[in-house]
Protein backbone atom coordinates (compact mmCIF):
# COMPACT_ATOMS: atom_id res chain seq x y z
CA UNK A 1 0.00 0.00 0.00
CA UNK A 2 1.21 3.72 -1.06
CA UNK A 3 2.46 5.49 2.27
CA UNK A 4 0.22 8.22 1.47
CA UNK A 5 -2.67 5.63 1.87
CA UNK A 6 -1.31 4.92 5.21
CA UNK A 7 -1.13 8.47 6.56
CA UNK A 8 -4.55 9.19 5.39
CA UNK A 9 -6.10 6.38 7.39
CA UNK A 10 -4.24 6.92 10.58
CA UNK A 11 -5.71 10.50 10.16
CA UNK A 12 -8.87 9.36 9.55
CA UNK A 13 -9.11 6.77 12.96
CA UNK A 14 -7.91 9.94 15.18
CA UNK A 15 -10.56 12.05 13.76
CA UNK A 16 -12.60 9.13 14.36
CA UNK A 17 -11.65 8.92 18.01
CA UNK A 18 -12.41 12.42 18.28
CA UNK A 19 -16.49 12.03 16.59
CA UNK A 20 -16.40 9.07 19.66
CA UNK A 21 -14.90 11.43 22.36
CA UNK A 22 -17.71 14.34 21.53
CA UNK A 23 -20.01 11.94 21.05
CA UNK A 24 -19.35 10.40 24.49
CA UNK A 25 -19.24 13.91 26.14
CA UNK A 26 -22.48 15.43 24.79
CA UNK A 27 -24.31 11.79 26.03
CA UNK A 28 -22.93 12.93 29.10
CA UNK A 29 -23.52 16.13 29.06
CA UNK A 30 -27.41 15.53 28.31
CA UNK A 31 -28.09 12.16 30.43
CA UNK A 32 -25.49 12.76 33.14
CA UNK A 33 -23.95 9.66 34.67
CA UNK A 34 -26.59 8.32 36.50
CA UNK A 35 -28.97 5.56 35.59
CA UNK A 36 -32.02 7.51 36.17
CA UNK A 37 -31.11 10.62 34.67
CA UNK A 38 -30.39 8.29 31.59
CA UNK A 39 -33.54 6.71 31.30
CA UNK A 40 -35.40 10.38 32.21
CA UNK A 41 -33.53 11.38 28.95
CA UNK A 42 -35.16 8.94 26.66
CA UNK A 43 -38.73 8.91 28.39
CA UNK A 44 -38.84 12.38 28.41
CA UNK A 45 -37.94 12.76 24.78
CA UNK A 46 -40.91 12.98 22.08
CA UNK A 47 -40.78 10.82 18.87
CA UNK A 48 -39.69 13.94 17.18
CA UNK A 49 -37.09 14.15 19.20
CA UNK A 50 -35.75 10.90 19.05
CA UNK A 51 -35.70 11.06 15.08
CA UNK A 52 -34.01 13.94 15.29
CA UNK A 53 -31.25 11.89 17.11
CA UNK A 54 -31.77 9.10 15.58
CA UNK A 55 -32.01 9.91 11.77
CA UNK A 56 -28.47 11.92 11.44
CA UNK A 57 -26.61 8.94 13.69
CA UNK A 58 -28.27 6.26 11.27
CA UNK A 59 -26.89 7.71 8.56
CA UNK A 60 -23.38 8.45 9.84
CA UNK A 61 -22.72 5.32 11.66
CA UNK A 62 -23.64 3.46 8.55
CA UNK A 63 -20.96 5.31 6.85
CA UNK A 64 -18.48 5.11 9.20
CA UNK A 65 -18.68 1.70 10.02
CA UNK A 66 -18.60 0.59 6.32
CA UNK A 67 -15.38 2.97 5.88
CA UNK A 68 -13.65 1.36 8.78
CA UNK A 69 -14.45 -2.09 8.45
CA UNK A 70 -13.99 -1.96 3.99
CA UNK A 71 -10.28 -0.76 5.95
CA UNK A 72 -9.91 -4.30 7.52
CA UNK A 73 -9.40 -5.87 3.44
CA UNK A 74 -6.91 -3.52 2.53
CA UNK A 75 -3.86 -5.96 2.84
CA UNK A 76 -5.66 -9.57 2.48
CA UNK A 77 -9.00 -11.73 1.41
CA UNK A 78 -11.42 -11.24 3.85
CA UNK A 79 -11.36 -13.63 6.18
CA UNK A 80 -14.55 -15.24 8.60
CA UNK A 81 -13.71 -13.21 11.38
CA UNK A 82 -13.95 -9.84 9.94
CA UNK A 83 -17.06 -10.58 7.95
CA UNK A 84 -18.31 -11.43 11.60
CA UNK A 85 -17.25 -8.49 13.11
CA UNK A 86 -18.87 -6.28 10.48
CA UNK A 87 -22.06 -7.91 10.40
CA UNK A 88 -22.19 -7.47 14.51
CA UNK A 89 -20.99 -3.98 14.28
CA UNK A 90 -24.11 -2.84 12.08
CA UNK A 91 -26.51 -5.21 14.31
CA UNK A 92 -25.33 -3.94 17.30
CA UNK A 93 -25.52 -0.07 15.76
CA UNK A 94 -29.22 -1.24 14.24
CA UNK A 95 -30.11 -1.98 18.00
CA UNK A 96 -28.46 1.39 19.92
CA UNK A 97 -30.36 3.52 17.50
CA UNK A 98 -33.74 1.69 17.28
CA UNK A 99 -34.07 1.01 20.85
CA UNK A 100 -34.33 4.24 21.96
CA UNK A 101 -38.09 3.95 20.55
CA UNK A 102 -38.74 1.29 22.57
CA UNK A 103 -38.06 2.90 26.28
CA UNK A 104 -41.20 4.44 27.79
CA UNK A 105 -42.64 5.35 30.98
CA UNK A 106 -43.72 1.28 31.32
CA UNK A 107 -40.63 0.07 29.83
CA UNK A 108 -37.51 1.48 31.43
CA UNK A 109 -35.52 -1.75 31.95
CA UNK A 110 -35.27 -1.54 28.04
CA UNK A 111 -32.59 1.37 28.95
CA UNK A 112 -30.15 -1.77 29.77
CA UNK A 113 -30.23 -2.76 25.97
CA UNK A 114 -28.99 1.04 24.95
CA UNK A 115 -26.04 1.22 27.30
CA UNK A 116 -25.41 -2.32 26.55
CA UNK A 117 -25.56 -1.99 22.70
CA UNK A 118 -23.94 1.73 22.83
CA UNK A 119 -21.20 -0.17 24.96
CA UNK A 120 -20.51 -2.84 22.65
CA UNK A 121 -20.90 -0.36 19.60
CA UNK A 122 -17.86 1.74 21.35
CA UNK A 123 -15.68 -1.34 22.09
CA UNK A 124 -16.10 -3.32 18.65
CA UNK A 125 -15.24 -0.18 16.68
CA UNK A 126 -11.81 0.54 18.76
CA UNK A 127 -11.15 -3.04 18.12
CA UNK A 128 -11.75 -2.90 14.33
CA UNK A 129 -9.66 0.46 15.11
CA UNK A 130 -6.57 -1.20 16.30
CA UNK A 131 -7.06 -4.13 14.12
CA UNK A 132 -7.22 -1.49 11.19
CA UNK A 133 -3.55 -0.06 12.71
CA UNK A 134 -2.31 -3.05 13.18
CA UNK A 135 -2.10 -3.70 9.31
CA UNK A 136 -1.06 -0.28 8.27
CA UNK A 137 2.31 -1.50 10.12
CA UNK B 1 -12.54 3.56 -1.14
CA UNK B 2 -11.22 0.68 -1.85
CA UNK B 3 -11.75 0.72 -5.76
CA UNK B 4 -9.41 3.81 -5.49
CA UNK B 5 -6.78 1.86 -4.42
CA UNK B 6 -4.57 0.04 -7.30
CA UNK B 7 -1.51 0.31 -5.79
CA UNK B 8 -0.27 -2.32 -7.94
CA UNK B 9 -1.19 -0.61 -11.23
CA UNK B 10 -0.20 2.34 -10.17
CA UNK B 11 2.37 4.05 -12.54
CA UNK B 12 4.63 6.99 -11.95
CA UNK B 13 1.51 9.05 -13.43
CA UNK B 14 -1.41 6.95 -13.25
CA UNK B 15 -3.63 8.08 -15.47
CA UNK B 16 -7.52 7.26 -15.32
CA UNK B 17 -8.16 5.00 -17.76
CA UNK B 18 -12.21 4.40 -17.27
CA UNK B 19 -14.59 6.55 -18.53
CA UNK B 20 -17.11 5.81 -15.79
CA UNK B 21 -14.39 6.23 -13.29
CA UNK B 22 -13.24 9.52 -14.45
CA UNK B 23 -16.89 11.06 -14.77
CA UNK B 24 -17.38 9.59 -11.02
CA UNK B 25 -14.18 11.31 -9.45
CA UNK B 26 -15.26 14.49 -11.38
CA UNK B 27 -18.82 14.74 -9.80
CA UNK B 28 -17.99 13.59 -6.49
CA UNK B 29 -14.70 16.41 -6.17
CA UNK B 30 -17.16 18.97 -7.81
CA UNK B 31 -19.81 17.77 -5.16
CA UNK B 32 -16.89 17.90 -2.12
CA UNK B 33 -15.64 21.89 -3.55
CA UNK B 34 -19.43 22.80 -3.37
CA UNK B 35 -19.88 21.79 -0.03
CA UNK B 36 -16.25 23.25 1.20
CA UNK B 37 -17.52 26.42 -0.02
CA UNK B 38 -21.69 26.07 1.28
CA UNK B 39 -19.71 24.98 4.68
CA UNK B 40 -17.43 28.12 5.32
CA UNK B 41 -20.84 30.24 3.85
CA UNK B 42 -23.16 28.56 6.60
CA UNK B 43 -20.23 28.92 9.57
CA UNK B 44 -20.08 32.60 8.46
CA UNK B 45 -23.39 33.19 8.89
CA UNK B 46 -23.88 30.69 12.34
CA UNK B 47 -20.19 31.65 14.13
CA UNK B 48 -18.41 34.61 11.98
CA UNK B 49 -15.29 33.79 10.19
CA UNK B 50 -13.91 37.11 11.78
CA UNK B 51 -12.54 37.58 14.92
CA UNK B 52 -14.95 40.33 16.05
CA UNK B 53 -18.45 37.81 14.66
CA UNK B 54 -17.12 34.65 16.05
CA UNK B 55 -16.03 36.14 19.86
CA UNK B 56 -19.20 37.82 19.62
CA UNK B 57 -21.26 34.76 18.74
CA UNK B 58 -19.50 32.73 20.65
CA UNK B 59 -18.87 34.93 24.14
CA UNK B 60 -22.11 36.68 23.22
CA UNK B 61 -22.50 40.92 23.56
CA UNK B 62 -24.15 42.59 25.70
CA UNK B 63 -24.44 45.95 23.72
CA UNK B 64 -26.08 43.60 20.86
CA UNK B 65 -28.32 41.81 23.13
CA UNK B 66 -26.39 38.71 22.18
CA UNK B 67 -26.61 35.74 24.38
CA UNK B 68 -23.09 33.09 24.45
CA UNK B 69 -23.06 30.02 22.80
CA UNK B 70 -24.47 27.06 25.13
CA UNK B 71 -21.77 24.48 25.46
CA UNK B 72 -23.29 21.38 24.41
CA UNK B 73 -24.47 23.86 21.35
CA UNK B 74 -21.16 24.22 20.49
CA UNK B 75 -20.09 20.55 21.04
CA UNK B 76 -23.10 19.01 19.26
CA UNK B 77 -21.45 21.67 16.39
CA UNK B 78 -17.81 20.08 16.44
CA UNK B 79 -19.06 16.64 16.85
CA UNK B 80 -20.77 17.18 13.30
CA UNK B 81 -18.12 18.88 11.85
CA UNK B 82 -15.48 16.29 12.83
CA UNK B 83 -18.04 13.78 10.55
CA UNK B 84 -18.27 16.02 7.76
CA UNK B 85 -14.22 16.98 7.49
CA UNK B 86 -13.23 13.34 8.29
CA UNK B 87 -15.48 12.00 5.30
CA UNK B 88 -14.46 15.12 3.20
CA UNK B 89 -10.49 14.82 3.41
CA UNK B 90 -10.35 11.12 3.22
CA UNK B 91 -12.50 11.29 -0.32
CA UNK B 92 -10.43 14.02 -1.51
CA UNK B 93 -6.82 12.33 -0.36
CA UNK B 94 -7.35 8.91 -1.61
CA UNK B 95 -8.08 10.76 -4.75
CA UNK B 96 -5.73 12.65 -4.93
CA UNK B 97 -3.16 9.34 -4.31
CA UNK B 98 -5.18 7.20 -6.81
CA UNK B 99 -4.24 10.10 -9.32
CA UNK B 100 -1.02 11.39 -8.10
CA UNK B 101 1.17 8.47 -5.77
CA UNK B 102 3.60 10.89 -5.91
CA UNK B 103 1.92 13.95 -4.33
CA UNK B 104 4.01 16.00 -1.74
CA UNK B 105 2.77 14.38 1.90
CA UNK B 106 3.00 17.72 3.15
CA UNK B 107 -0.37 18.62 1.63
CA UNK B 108 -1.64 15.47 3.07
CA UNK B 109 -0.85 16.26 6.93
CA UNK B 110 -1.44 19.80 6.82
CA UNK B 111 -5.14 19.77 5.60
CA UNK B 112 -5.94 17.17 7.92
CA UNK B 113 -3.77 18.25 11.11
CA UNK B 114 -5.48 22.20 10.63
CA UNK B 115 -9.01 20.16 10.36
CA UNK B 116 -8.32 18.12 13.60
CA UNK B 117 -6.95 21.52 15.69
CA UNK B 118 -10.20 23.48 14.07
CA UNK B 119 -12.14 21.68 16.18
CA UNK B 120 -9.84 20.97 19.19
CA UNK B 121 -10.32 25.14 19.09
CA UNK B 122 -13.38 24.84 18.83
CA UNK B 123 -13.91 23.62 21.43
CA UNK B 124 -11.63 25.71 23.56
CA UNK B 125 -13.09 28.59 22.31
CA UNK B 126 -15.25 29.70 25.81
CA UNK B 127 -12.58 29.10 27.41
CA UNK B 128 -9.85 31.63 25.91
CA UNK B 129 -10.34 34.51 23.17
CA UNK B 130 -6.78 33.00 21.63
CA UNK B 131 -8.62 30.11 20.56
CA UNK B 132 -11.27 32.18 18.94
CA UNK B 133 -8.77 33.99 16.71
CA UNK B 134 -6.93 30.14 16.08
CA UNK B 135 -10.17 28.79 14.98
CA UNK B 136 -10.99 31.27 12.34
CA UNK B 137 -7.62 30.81 10.67
CA UNK B 138 -7.77 27.25 11.22
CA UNK B 139 -11.12 26.52 9.75
CA UNK B 140 -10.07 28.90 6.64
CA UNK B 141 -6.87 27.37 6.49
CA UNK B 142 -8.25 23.57 6.05
CA UNK B 143 -11.32 24.54 3.68
CA UNK B 144 -8.42 26.40 1.53
CA UNK B 145 -6.22 23.35 1.61
CA UNK B 146 -9.24 21.13 0.89
CA UNK B 147 -9.80 23.19 -2.36
CA UNK B 148 -6.45 23.07 -3.17
CA UNK B 149 -6.68 19.13 -3.19
CA UNK B 150 -9.46 19.55 -5.34
CA UNK B 151 -8.85 21.77 -7.41
CA UNK B 152 -5.63 19.97 -7.60
CA UNK B 153 -7.32 16.09 -8.57
CA UNK B 154 -9.39 18.23 -11.29
CA UNK B 155 -6.26 19.37 -12.98
CA UNK B 156 -4.98 15.97 -13.03
CA UNK B 157 -7.89 14.49 -14.33
CA UNK B 158 -7.89 16.73 -17.38
CA UNK B 159 -4.24 17.02 -17.63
Amino acid sequence: MINLYRIGIRYFLIMLLMLFVTGIWLLLLHASFSLESFTNYYVEKSILGLLEVTTPHLFSMGIVIFILTHFLSLNKKNSPFESKLTLTLFSIMLISNFSSFLITQETTYLIWIKIISTFLFLLLSLLSMSLVLLRLK
Amino acid sequence: MQFLDKSKAFSKSSPITNPLLKKLILFLVVTLLLYLGLDALLHYHQIGLTFRTATHSILGNEEEFLDPILFDTLLEHVHADILSAMITLMLLTTILVRLNPNSKQKLVHLSFITAILTQVSLILAPTLPLFISLWVILFISWHLLSLIIGFFVLWKLFK
